[in-house]
């Protein structure tokens, strides 16, 4: 029981740690202006709940929408955090093994931006609500994950319960709960909890 | 970078601190706030100068409340605070500032600085199918909060350290499986103060990742939470309409009454349990499009926001009039009821003694859209309007009750004093000063 209930507490870090709030990682990425009002698809402001997608009723003649688009400059790094279906799709792919007995994700719908957007950075945020059922998300993922009969097909090595296991399974699963390369600063950091929890 | 994040949290926390140091001994007090949009016609809710006579005006609204009389405190004469008119309006209610913009709602502040949860319970609170939007954001926790919209999931959630019925009760998480959420929640806030350093210069981003910071903090805290009652039932009480609803769409048109009557059944139940102390009913939202017609109901087959909120005749003002007196039936059945027996926890008063229950609204007038006290015209009369402010219950013997005050305040004010009867007095609310109107103590 302990192996199992210390593949679930480093499976529990796992979701919290990854799905809650991601970076870009220090990467610029080309996202719309929001004073601008000059994105693309998914183009968010960046100002305080703003809602920059340009301004509201304006009707831009093709010079104009040309010369917007020379002047368009690269935004400002965001904080995103994943919708509720991004999430869900993560874990899927994560661990397909739970297909069938798995209820889904815990998040509560996304709120929608004044413009009706469900996928704004500015208004998908962590707050007390969010964080609580990601946990529930995170707990519910990790109990099904390490439950007889699905954890020795996810982790074979599960057994064995020792710190070479947790390697393997950091190294397998970080990257893909991550949805990025994962660092050895990490994989050090989750196998510091597994220690922890294991002794 | 991790000094920044500390530097942010050390005045909340010292705030807190002053606010639990504020709580007073002794009386177990509870909060439950009840939004019903689109206001109420004043013609029918109004009581006659120097009267509490709740079914002289009109179709007497107020009348299903006629048993609790001796609770109830009709606040007249209040005005939405930061100029929050008309639907927006919804946003300022329980934040006091248009949009909520840099405030949290006045349930999540008293539950913080009580060390319990604040559960937002809700009925058809954003559009079905749709997503929470501007029309529907009431409570907020840090970031707007979704409501849970099926009273069936709401009594799993208030009552989860209570079973159904005879069951035994779940087994409370051992030792190490809390031990391993501590340890993965401190490691999440490890990681998201290392994220920190990566954000430098993105003020918008370093505010959104200290909220999630302070979310992460506030679960491990939690578990140590000391702000919650002393829970007196030993098992779930019975909730017809929430059980009714196991399994069911609670956004199905059909639904409706089940769904508001179990959020009321679930919130009082889990008041006089102790499950809950602080609770938030959202029924529907600013602009809700609903027919009234649902089997159980008041039985109009017309949206409660439009034609019925804007009515201008006598007809369909005595109709949207009607409608909004079901919706206080059913308070008074399915919660005021249920607080009125001896407190568990305090067996000299009452539940609703020591309770305070906010009904309130966005707007005064549904068809004027008015948020504030206005003068207005009816068949060549003026009227006042102004929205329509309860407050029910004794708030732990703080609240002076069965009387109309005449508190012309800003209603950051009444915000105020559901603090102050909660124990947790404030002076502020986003910068701006606030105080307890003396006419609402008792």
């Amino acid at each position: 029981m302990r192996r199992t209930a210390t593949t679930s507490g480093l499976l529990l870090a796992f979701a919290l740690g990854t799905v809650a709030c991601s970076s870009d990682g220090g990467r610029q990425l080309n996202r719309g202006s929001g004073s601008e009002g000059s994105g693309g698809s998914g183009g968010t402001g960046t100002k305080d709940g703003g809602d920059a997608n340009g301004t509201v009723g304006e009707t831009l003649g093709l010079a104009q929408v040309r010369g917007r688009c020379e002047s368009s400059k690269t935004g400002p790094r965001l904080l995103r955090r994943l919708t509720r279906g991004e999430l869900q799709a993560t874990i899927e792919d994560a661990f397909p093994e739970l297909s069938g007995s798995w209820q889904g994700v815990k998040l509560s719908p996304d709120q929608a931006s004044r413009l009706g957007l469900t996928n704004d950075a500015a208004v998908l945020t962590v707050a007390f609500q969010t964080a609580k059922q990601l946990l529930e998300t995170a707990e519910d993922v990790a109990a099904l994950v390490a439950s007889d009969g699905v954890l020795e097909s996810v982790l074979p090595c599960a057994g064995a319960g020792d710190g070479a296991c947790a390697d393997e399974f950091i190294g397998q699963y970080g990257s893909r709960l991550f949805r990025r390369p994962f660092t050895e600063e990490e994989a050090a950091r989750y196998r510091g909890l597994f220690d922890s929890s294991a002794t | 970078m991790k000094a920044v994040g500390l530097g942010l949290s050390v005045p909340l926390a010292y705030q807190m601190s002053r606010l639990a140091v504020a709580a007073p001994e002794g009386r177990p007090t509870r909060l439950l706030i009840y939004f019903l949009p689109h206001g109420v016609p004043v013609e029918h809710f109004d009581v006659p100068e120097g009267t509490m006579d709740f079914g002289a005006s009109g179709v007497g609204v107020l009348s299903p409340l006629e048993p609790f009389k001796q609770h109830v405190t009709i606040c007249r004469g209040v005005t939405m605070n930061d100029m929050a008119d008309n639907h927006a309006a919804i946003s300022a209610l329980l934040t006091g500032f248009q949009g909520g913009e840099g405030v949290d709602s006045i349930d999540y502040t008293i539950a913080k600085a009580l060390g319990t949860t604040a559960h937002v319970l809700g009925t058809q609170p954003y559009r079905a199918g749709g997503a929470p939007d501007h029309d529907s954001q009431l409570v907020k926790h840090g970031s707007w909060v979704t409501p849970i919209t099926n009273p069936a999931d709401a009594a799993e959630e208030l009552f989860q350290s209570l079973a159904p019925g005879s069951d035994p009760a779940p087994a409370e998480p051992t030792v190490s499986e809390a031990d391993f959420r501590n340890e993965a929640l401190a490691l999440t806030e490890g990681e998201l103060e290392q994220m920190q350093q990566a954000l430098s210069g993105l003020t918008a981003e370093q505010n959104k990742l200290q909220l999630h910071l302070e979310a992460i903090r506030e679960l491990k805290a939690q578990s140590e939470g000391s702000g919650s009652l002393v829970t007196t039932c030993d098992v779930r009480p019975s909730m017809p309409a929430a059980e009714a609803m196991v399994g069911k769409d609670p956004f199905a048109h059909a639904n409706f009454a089940d769904v508001h009557n179990g959020h009321l059944q679930v919130a009082a139940n889990a008041l006089v349990c102790g499950t809950a102390r602080v609770a938030t009913i959202h029924t529907m939202y600013a602009n809700a499009q609903i027919t009234m017609d649902f089997p159980g109901g008041p039985g109009y087959a017309k949206n409660h926001h439009d034609p019925l909120s804007h009515s201008a005749d006598d007809a369909g003002r005595t109709e949207f009039a009607e409608v909004q007196k079901w919706f206080y039936q059913q308070v008074a059945d399915h919660l005021l009821a249920t607080l009125d027996q001896p407190d568990p926890a305090d067996p000299g008063h009452t539940v609703l003694d020591n309770t305070v229950v906010f009904m309130c609204s966005e707007v005064s007038d549904g068809q004027l859209h008015n948020s504030q006290m206005k003068e207005i015209w009816l068949n060549g009369v003026p009227r006042w309007s102004y929205p329509p402010f309860l407050l029910i219950g004794g708030g732990g013997g703080y609240l002076k009750t069965n009387q109309v005050a005449h508190t012309e305040v800003m209603h950051t004010d009444i915000l105020a004093t559901l603090a102050a009867a909660m124990g947790v007095p404030i002076q502020t609310i986003g910068g701006q000063n606030v105080s307890v109107p003396s006419e609402l103590q008792a």
